[in-house]
C-alpha cells in the first residue's frame, strides 16, 4: 500500500465486474466538510464474496450507494460491467439495478403490504416476467432460502431473520450478477447472522452471484472471500482470505 | 396486477386520512351529480314550459312575419296546408294561430292586449292551456275568451265577465268591434301570455283583424322528441317553401335555446369549481403521506423501480383514491336525483327568462352523465397528485432513503 493510487485488484484474474476509480463524494455540513469517500479506488471481479468492512462513518454504505447508481460521486468514475454510471440516465440506473444488481439493507425494507412472496416478485414484476412465471420462480427462491411455507404472510409476521431472508430472495430473485448488501447482519443475533451469511455464501457459490457486503463484525469479515477495509473514505487495507 | 394490489392496499396504510380524502371527493362528486341533475331538470323544465305554454315546439310562418310580426304578413291557403300537416306521420297536431292587438275594455278599465285567435280543439294538443285553467273552463262557444289570472286581476275581472274587444283592420285601420265572455283564467308561467294576452276563436279575431281565413302562424306538435331541436328541424323542413318558414322551438324560442345549450357547459364549469375547491385538500393529503414514505419510495428506486414506474404507481393510489371517493358519490347522487325526481323540488315562486315555474322541478337520473363525472373526479384526482408523484419520483434513491 505504497502508491497513493493504488487500487484495490481482484487478483485472481477473473473477470472485472465493478470497477471503482478514484471515487470521491464530500458532504458540506455545518461543521465542515465530511468526506464520505476519499479518493477511494476498488476492482471487483465476477464470483467474489467481498466484505467492505471499516468503522461506523468510514464510508461504507457511501460505497456500496455509489456502486449501485443511487448515489452520485463528485468526481471519480464508477463502471459496473463495464457500463459507466456517470454517464447513464436515471432512468437507465433504474433499468440497470433491476437486472443486474440486487440489493439488501441493514433494516430488511420490505414493502409492508406486498406479502413474502409478492415481495419477492416485485423485481420480476418490473423486469415484465409474466406472472406465472415470475411466481414460479419466486416459490423457487423462497424455498431456497427456507420460506416455502411462508409465501403469504406479511413482513410485520415474520421475525428479523426471516425478513432478511426475504430481502436476499427478493434481491436474487431477479437473477442479478451482483447483490450489494449493506451491514445486512447488523439487526440479526450471531447465530441468525451466521445463518444468513451461509445462506448468502451458498447463493454465491451456486448461483455464481457476485456479493459485496458492507459489515463492522469481525465475525461477518471472517466470511469473506476478500476484505476491504475503509477509513476515513479512503481503503486502508485489503485482504484476501480465499 | 402486483401494481394494482400494492396500490390499492398502500391506500390503506392510513385508514383514517383515506376516508378523509375520499369523503371530500364522494361529497364534490354527490353535489355534481345533484347540480347537474337539477340544473337538466330545470332546462328541460323550462324547454317545456315554453314550448307548452306558447310556441308550439315548431312553427309555420309566413317568411319574414317573425323578424317583424307584420300583421299582414300572413299564410294563405291554410286548409291545403292544414290538410298536408294533418296527413303527415311527422305531425302529430297543428294549430293556426292569428296574432294581432287589441284592447280590452270593461267600464272604465282597458288593457292593451296580444290577441290571439285560435281553433281550441286544435290548440288544446299543442298548448296546455286547457289544463293551465285557475278558474273556469277552456274555449267552447263562439265570443268566449281566455285571461290570464294576471290580467284579470288587472282588469277587476272574474270568470262570465263580459267585455269588450277592440281592434283595427290590418288593411283599412277600421276599428272592429267584438262582445267578448271570459270563460277561463290561465296560469300557464309564461308571463308575457299571463299578462298580456287575450285568447279567443280564431273566426272572431279574423275579424276584428279583417284577415279571413289566414293565419299568421301554424303552431306544431311534433313526432320528435321536444328536446331533439335536430330532429325536429330536419322533420319539418319539407313544410317550408318560398313564401313559408319552418322553425323549430330552438328558432322560435332562442334564448331558451341558447340557455338549455349552455347548461352543459355551465355545469361542467361548476365541477371543476368544485373539484378545485377540494383539490386543495387532495393534494395536501397526498402530498403529506407522499413526504411520509420517502424512504419506501427509496427502497423501491434501489432496487430496480424506475422514476416514471414509481411516478405510476402513485398515480394509481391516487386513482384508487379516486375511485373510492366517487363510486359511494356517483350512488349518493343518483340517489338523491331519484328522490327529488319522484317527489319535485317545489320552485313556484321563482321566475326565470320571462316564466314562472308552476310545476315542480323534477331533477334528470342520468346515469351516463352521472358515471361522466364520477370519471372525470377520479382522473382530476390522479392528475391532481402527478406533480408530486413526480417531484417525489425524481428524488435521489439515496436521499428519499435517508429520510
Ligand atoms: N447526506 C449526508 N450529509 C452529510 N453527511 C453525510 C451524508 N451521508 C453520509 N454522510 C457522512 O459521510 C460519512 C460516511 O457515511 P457512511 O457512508 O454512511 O458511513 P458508514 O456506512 O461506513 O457508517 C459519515 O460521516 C456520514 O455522517
Ligand atoms: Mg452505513
Amino acid at each position: 500500500m505504497s502508491d497513493s493510487k493504488e487500487k484495490a485488484e481482484g487478483g485472481a484474474g477473473g473477470e472485472v465486474v465493478i470497477e471503482v476509480d478514484d471515487v470521491k463524494r464530500h458532504y458540506v455540513t455545518g461543521g465542515g466538510t465530511v468526506k464520505a469517500l476519499d479518493g477511494a479506488s476498488l476492482t471487483i471481479e465476477r464470483g467474489e464474496f467481498l466484505a467492505i468492512a471499516g468503522p461506523s462513518g468510514s464510508g461504507k454504505s457511501t460505497m456500496l450507494n455509489v456502486i449501485g447508481g443511487l448515489d452520485v460521486p463528485d468526481s471519480g468514475e464508477v463502471m459496473v460491467e463495464g457500463k459507466h454510471l456517470g454517464e447513464m440516465r436515471q432512468s437507465q440506473l433504474a433499468a440497470l439495478r433491476r437486472d443486474r444488481i440486487g440489493f439488501i439493507f441493514q433494516a430488511y425494507n420490505l414493502n409492508p403490504v406486498l406479502t413474502v412472496l409478492e415481495n419477492t416478485e416485485y423485481v420480476m414484476m418490473l423486469q415484465g416476467k409474466p406472472p406465472a412465471e415470475r411466481k414460479k420462480l419466486a416459490v423457487d427462491v423462497l424455498e431456497e432460502v427456507g420460506l416455502g411455507d411462508m409465501l403469504d404472510r406479511r413482513p410485520s409476521q415474520l421475525s428479523g431473520g426471516q425478513q432478511q431472508r426475504v430481502a436476499v430472495a427478493r434481491a436474487i430473485a431477479g437473477a442479478p450478477a451482483i447483490v450489494l448488501a449493506d451491514e445486512p447482519t447488523a439487526n440479526l443475533d450471531s447465530t441468525t447472522g451466521q445463518e444468513l451469511l451461509d445462506m448468502m455464501e451458498r447463493l454465491n457459490r451456486e448461483r455464481g452471484v457476485t456479493f459485496v457486503f458492507s459489515t463492522h463484525d469481525p465475525e461477518v469479515m471472517k466470511r469473506a472471500s476478500r476484505l476491504i477495509r475503509l477509513r476515513d473514505g479512503k481503503i486502508e487495507s485489503e485482504e484476501r482470505r480465499r | 396486477m402486483l401494481v394494482l394490489k400494492l396500490a390499492w392496499r398502500s391506500i390503506w396504510r392510513n385508514r383514517t386520512r383515506t376516508l378523509i380524502t375520499t369523503l371530500g371527493i364522494m361529497i364534490g362528486v354527490m353535489m355534481v351529480i345533484f347540480a347537474s341533475g337539477f340544473a337538466v331538470g330545470f332546462s328541460e323544465k323550462m324547454v317545456r314550459t315554453s314550448t307548452q305554454s306558447r310556441s308550439g315546439e315548431a312553427q309555420l310562418t309566413a317568411v319574414g312575419w317573425a323578424k317583424t310580426l307584420e300583421e299582414t304578413n300572413v299564410m294563405s291557403g291554410l286548409d291545403e296546408r292544414l290538410a298536408l300537416l294533418d296527413a303527415s306521420p311527422k305531425v302529430q297536431a297543428a294549430a293556426p294561430r292569428i296574432v294581432g292587438f287589441g284592447l280590452l275594455s270593461i267600464g272604465s278599465r282597458s288593457r292593451g292586449v296580444q290577441l290571439l285567435g285560435v281553433y281550441p280543439a286544435r290548440e288544446s294538443k299543442v298548448t296546455n292551456w286547457d289544463s293551465r285553467l285557475v278558474a273556469g273552463e277552456y274555449l267552447a262557444e263562439p265570443g268566449d275568451m281566455l285571461i290570464g289570472a294576471k290580467l284579470a286581476e288587472e282588469l277587476e275581472v272574474e270568470v262570465g265577465a263580459k267585455l269588450i274587444l277592440t281592434g283595427a283592420d290590418v288593411n283599412t285601420g277600421e276599428a272592429a268591434t267584438e262582445l267578448v265572455y271570459v270563460r277561463g283564467l290561465l296560469s300557464t308561467g309564461d308571463n308575457g301570455l299571463d299578462e298580456g294576452a287575450a285568447i279567443v276563436h280564431i273566426a272572431q279575431a279574423q275579424r276584428v283583424v279583417g284577415l279571413p281565413d289566414a293565419a299568421h302562424v301554424i303552431a306544431l306538435d311534433v313526432t320528435a322528441n321536444t328536446l331533439e331541436p335536430d330532429v325536429i328541424e330536419a322533420d319539418i323542413a319539407a313544410f317550408a317553401s318560398d313564401t313559408v318558414e319552418a322553425r323549430s322551438w330552438r328558432q322560435t324560442n332562442a334564448m331558451i335555446a341558447e340557455v338549455h345549450q349552455m347548461m352543459g357547459a355551465y355545469m361542467d364549469m361548476i365541477l371543476f369549481m368544485i373539484f378545485l375547491i377540494i383539490s386543495f385538500g387532495i393534494v395536501n393529503t397526498i402530498s403529506m403521506s407522499l413526504l411520509e414514505r420517502m424512504h419506501e419510495f427509496g427502497v423501491m428506486r434501489a432496487i430496480g423501480t424506475s422514476p416514471w414506474q414509481l411516478a405510476g404507481q402513485i398515480v394509481t393510489e391516487a386513482g384508487f383514491l379516486g375511485l373510492v371517493g366517487a363510486i359511494p358519490g356517483l350512488l349518493a347522487g343518483l340517489g338523491l336525483n331519484a328522490y327529488y325526481a319522484s317527489v319535485g323540488l317545489n320552485f313556484s315562486e321563482m321566475n326565470a327568462y320571462g316564466m314562472t315555474f308552476v310545476d315542480p322541478i323534477y331533477p334528470l337520473v342520468n346515469v351516463p352523465e352521472a358515471l361522466r363525472v364520477a370519471a372525470i373526479f377520479t382522473l382530476l384526482t390522479a392528475l391532481a397528485a402527478t406533480v408530486s408523484a413526480i417531484r417525489v419520483a425524481l428524488v435521489k434513491p439515496v436521499d428519499a432513503m435517508r429520510s
